[in-house]
């Protein structure tokens, strides 16, 4: 591979490439305070601009007459030219990694050799089913391509949001309605879509079994307590047992009617047997009456549950 | 249940004059043999291909190290019952959804170990450096312990070695009904064929190339004729609808076709896994829905069912094991905690010492004649593992 640095004329050469759509959030480049020069490939017939197209638009839009580039003068193959485009957008984002890889299939790139080849340089591993999970965030829409992107999503994370194909606006809405992070959207969609598939149902109509569906479109004065309330009705469709376990546990505390000053507490998911119990007692009289509460065979009974 | 299809013998020419080596090719005339010099970077090769449902290459090849290892088992928060275990084949193709083996073997290859004298040569000479202790070996950890036997008659070999062993029981554990080979072998009451077990509607959704209930049944009893003892596993029980039904109805029908006085143990074990495993699980088994029952993480980090439905399940199968099974049969939970077995049975082994001297004591008067004296606690408290590394995956 021959490559030259030149001045290009912002006349001559075709801008028509697979490649176009690349980076996929260009302001970024512009933090750096340095434009790198494009990069240009020589054919027989045409120049065409395979990096950072952009620079080369708004330099043709600005009047300039030439622009720096990169000019390969000859490449091997269509792969040698796609690794050194992977290199000049090095580091690239996941959707930059996806915009290349539809560009490897629009020239002509067989499945195998993508992923055989092309996916470990985009740090993905050589699994032909990749291919078609990185193509998915592309129908994504760009609300949330761009989340994926500000929240530097790793591929397996992104995929996320295949659970809710058919649901990515109310997704979308989601989101920005209750202002959630990543983690939570994933729980959240996770959750619905594994008891939808527990219950044979639908997304949607578990979603709104649960009182969530709305939630996108309700207007919260503060997202926490709305967060607290998701939490809340997903685990009690998710660990019913538990749920109710929790619930037995907390009515028979109360039905021991142990003084205010003890505290007790246990593990939520009931795996660490009994319970933990603390307590202030100013003298010797208050401590007398926590000791005798806590010898009643009502608290007694408690570790029966736990 | 049908035959795994062997398309490729892979044959490490260390091996190529074994006992095993031969049965194989025999057994499947139509797989394509091929003779090598087996190196590792030969092995990472094989190991690193997809799997594929239509393919099935056998590795044939000698082990290096040690060969009896303790079970894997889990963490000193749950008690574990000293077992030990050979892992002669590693791989298995019942292709259980919920089978760890599916998270540590997910390859197309199938070792082998063919040098059948070594291996078993080590186990006489381990187990007889601690005469006063009796063991409980098995083949079944890595792989169901018959479902290749068609192929390498495998069990003939093991079954009549551990007949002259004094102080081991060997068993194979299995979800097939390939008993044929069992069924001429003079035993020795030294083997326990153990069945794991699960309601047919579980069979049909889980256990996708395991022989069917009705199959199992039909191969203990057979088997029970032949002089075996049986062993039951109700590992992994699983959540699903009407399980408080089909378990007791599993359990009846267990019972009209095996006395209890015949069955060594059973154990009860609940769906657990490393959470890692799950989106494997979700991936190569779509249909399945036993990842969406409701699992949380455990104190040994593995998932499981939440302890409150543990307990019920567990009590419901323990009940009902009583019931139809009466007061003798020695019960025990893999991988649970002593709280456990105190909530269910009423008590619970002190460690895992003791469940093992407790095994041994079972045994001696279940089965008069087994053993020469009766097993003394102290020698299981003061006894070392045959050895201490725990079973190793091959491929990793």
């Amino acid at each position: 591979m021959k490559i030259s640095v030149k001045e290009l004329t912002t006349v001559g050469p075709a801008i028509h490439s697979s490649f176009t759509p690349l980076p996929f959030k260009r302001e970024m480049d512009r933090g750096s305070g340095l434009i790198k020069p494009i990069l240009a490939y020589q054919t027989s017939s045409c120049i065409k601009i395979v990096g950072n197209t952009h620079v080369f638009l708004a330099a043709q839009a600005a009047g300039k007459p030439t622009v720096p580039a990169y000019l390969i003068e000859a490449s091997e193959s269509t792969l040698e030219l796609l690794e050194l485009i992977i290199e000049y957008y090095h580091p690239m984002s996941l959707m930059d990694k996806a915009l290349l890889t539809r560009a490897a299939l629009d020239l002509g790139v067989p499945r195998p050799t993508l992923a055989e080849k092309i996916l470990p340089l985009l740090d993905v591993a050589p699994r032909e089913k990749l291919i078609d999970q990185i193509l998915f965030l592309l129908k994504l829409p760009p609300e949330l391509q761009v989340f994926i992107l500000e929240k530097d999503l790793s591929l397996k994370r992104a995929l996320i949001f295949q659970r809710a194909e058919n649901h990515l606006d109310w997704v979308t809405r989601f989101i920005e309605n209750l202002r959630i992070g990543i983690n939570m959207t994933a729980e959240i969609i996770q959750n619905i879509w594994e008891m939808a598939e527990r219950d044979d149902t639908d997304f949607k109509s578990k979603a709104q079994e649960l009182e969530l569906w709305e939630m996108a479109d309700t207007v919260f004065e503060d997202n926490r307590i709305a967060v607290m309330e998701i939490r809340k009705k997903i685990n009690a469709a998710r660990y019913p047992t538990l749920t109710q376990a929790g619930e037995d546990l907390a009515s028979e505390l109360a039905s021991a009617e142990l003084p205010p000053n003890v505290k007790v507490k246990w593990d939520p998911q009931f795996e660490q047997q009994g319970l933990d119990i603390s307590f202030h007692a100013k003298n010797e009289d208050e401590l007398e009456a926590v000791l005798e509460k806590l010898s009643s065979n009502k608290f007694k009974d408690l570790f029966k549950k736990i | 249940m049908k035959e795994p299809k062997i398309t490729r013998i892979i044959v490490d020419e260390k091996v190529a004059d074994q006992d095993l080596v031969k049965r194989y090719k025999r057994n499947n005339p139509k797989a394509e043999v091929i003779e090598i010099a087996l190196t590792d970077e030969i092995k990472e090769s094989m190991f690193k291909q997809e799997p594929t449902p239509a393919k099935r290459d056998i590795l044939l090849t000698e082990k290096q190290g040690h060969t009896v290892k303790q079970c894997p088992g889990t963490d000193r928060t749950y008690r574990c019952c000293n077992y030990h275990v050979i892992n002669q084949t590693s791989n298995c193709p019942i292709d259980c959804t919920y089978c760890i083996l599916q998270f540590y073997l997910n390859n197309p290859v199938t070792t082998v170990y063919a040098n059948t004298e070594k291996l078993l040569t080590e186990v006489k000479d381990k187990i007889a450096t601690q005469s006063k202790r009796f063991f409980r070996v098995g083949t079944g950890e890595l792989s169901d312990s018959l479902a290749f036997d068609s192929s390498s008659e495998y069990s003939r070999d093991v079954v009549e070695y551990f007949a002259d062993l004094p102080n081991v029981l060997l068993e194979l554990k299995t979800k097939s009904n390939k008993i044929e080979n069992l069924l001429e072998l003079d035993h020795q009451g030294h083997t326990v064929i153990s069945w794991s077990v699960n309601p047919q509607v579980i069979i049909d959704a889980e256990e996708h190339k395991a022989a069917s209930l009705d199959e199992r049944l039909k191969a203990m009893v057979l088997v029970q004729a032949a002089g075996y003892k049986i062993g039951f596993h109700f590992d992994p029980l699983l959540y699903h609808e009407g399980w408080e039904k089909n378990y007791p109805d599993l359990i009846r029908l267990l019972f009209e076709v095996v006395d209890p006085k015949n069955v060594a143990w059973i154990s009860i074990g609940s769906l657990r896994f490393p959470p890692e495993m799950k989106d494997k699980v979700l991936e190569k088994f779509p249909k399945s829905k036993i990842m969406f029952a409701e699992l949380i993480r455990g104190m040994d980090g593995k998932m499981r069912y939440p302890k409150p439905l543990r307990l019920d399940m567990y009590k419901t199968v323990y009940n009902a094991l009583r019931e139809y099974g009466g007061e003798n049969l020695f019960i025990y939970f893999c991988m649970e905690s002593a709280e456990i077995w105190e909530r269910t049975m009423g008590w619970s082994p002190e460690s895992n010492e003791h469940l093992d001297h407790l095994f041994a004591t079972s045994l001696y008067r279940q089965f008069p004649g087994l053993m020469q004296s009766e097993p003394q606690r102290i020698d299981y408290d003061n006894g070392i593992p045959l050895h201490h590394e725990k079973a190793d995956i091959p491929g990793f």
